[in-house]
């Protein structure tokens, strides 16, 4: 497989997802169908960072990097088969309880994220190289970095601590997601400048690649806030908010396969 | 690869993974922190001290495995 392979893979998944929301969108069948369409893009996700992860040995600092994100992945799989599959039709659970379970599990998996995003954005710092650019651009980046967080991510922060204290079990959910979504979008500025830092080089890919994922799950956000300020027909919505999620998970396996391929024996042979 | 420096050297195999800039910018803070010198003063039997103190980073950013890989390609290449 080419490296080159892993930038189109996402692109195409994402406009193959956008022709059938154009074509289908409003099809009863669809709209039932996209919880699995989520599904199938999350455990994408997990299988490149699983893939990823294994290609280090046990203990390696990107070892549990690369794991922490599959763990958040195999998470939220986990949770919409249990929802998918036996919420409804096996335990018979009340709808608060189905609400709680999911809000603790969401909590989880934005605790994996974070976790593991963190420990790829340190990396730069643990090798002692720094990223390469003056000190006054890393300010601008990891400025506008905390700017994009506390823009998309604080909506969410704001109505899920407003719903919580509502007794909105659910609302964890929400308010889980929007604090990883602050963290994470502030994380995204280290894995650019390391990307920015490894250009000219195989590691370009993995850490381009997981910038490119990380800004599909900006557009998600992005989305989702404008969703709250305009009101916006559900069918759009769905539409940005799943395409980008799409791009974002592709992204993600494609960062983690990359990871994987580049330190394959077929790369460090056209080395020797 | 003939009349390049031991610097050059290294900073071309590292390169491949980490880039130019990052490759040259690993070479200059190794020597100095490791070896007290600048790249242009490393010769090759300062290599194998160079190594050791850049190991933890190429482990950290590259796994065991293409650690040593590359490790030895340096060594092999400024002849130590």
């Amino acid at each position: 497989m080419k490296l080159r392979l892993l930038l189109v893979f996402p692109v195409l998944l994402t406009i193959g997802y956008l022709l059938l929301e154009l074509f289908f969108g409003k099809d009863l069948w669809f709209a039932s169908s996209v919880k699995y369409f989520i599904t199938f893009g999350d455990a994408l996700a997990c299988l490149g960072f699983t893939a990823a992860a294994l290609r280090f040995k046990a203990g390696e600092h990107l070892r549990r990097a690369w794991l922490f994100m599959a763990l958040c992945m195999f998470t939220f799989v986990c949770l919409r088969f249990v929802d998918v599959f036996t919420f409804d039709s096996v335990f018979g659970l009340s709808e608060d309880v189905k609400n709680a379970i999911r809000g603790g599990v969401s909590v989880l998996a934005n605790i994996f994220w974070v976790v593991g995003l963190w420990k790829l954005a340190r990396v730069m710092h643990m090798t002692g190289l720094g990223f390469g650019v003056s000190k006054w651009d890393q300010r601008l980046v990891l400025g506008l970095g905390i700017l994009l967080g506390v823009t998309f991510g604080g909506s969410s922060v704001v109505t899920g601590v407003i719903a919580v204290m509502d007794g909105n079990l659910f609302a964890l959910n929400w308010l889980a997601a929007g604090l990883a979504d602050v963290m994470v979008l502030c994380l995204i500025a280290p894995l650019f400048l390391t990307a920015l830092a490894m250009r000219g080089g195989l590691l370009v890919w993995p850490w381009g690649l997981l910038v490119a994922c990380l800004l599909g799950w900006l557009f998600v956000d992005a989305f989702q806030s404008l969703g709250q300020i305009v009101d916006l027909d559900p069918l759009v919505q769905r539409c940005t908010m799943i395409t980008s999620r799409t791009w974002a998970c592709a992204f993600g396996f494609s960062a983690g396969m990359a990871q994987r391929m580049i330190l394959g024996r077929r790369f460090t042979d056209k080395i020797k | 690869m003939q009349g390049k420096t031991v610097s050059e050297l290294i900073g071309d195999v590292l390169s491949s993974y980490l880039g130019p800039n990052t490759a040259k910018t690993a070479v200059k803070t190794f020597s100095k922190k490791e070896l007290g010198l600048s790249p242009e003063k490393l010769t090759a039997t300062n290599v194998p001290k160079l190594m050791d103190g850049m190991r933890p980073m190429l482990r950290t950013l590259l796994g065991e495995d293409v650690t040593e890989v590359l490790v030895a390609i340096i060594q092999r290449e400024v002849g130590q």
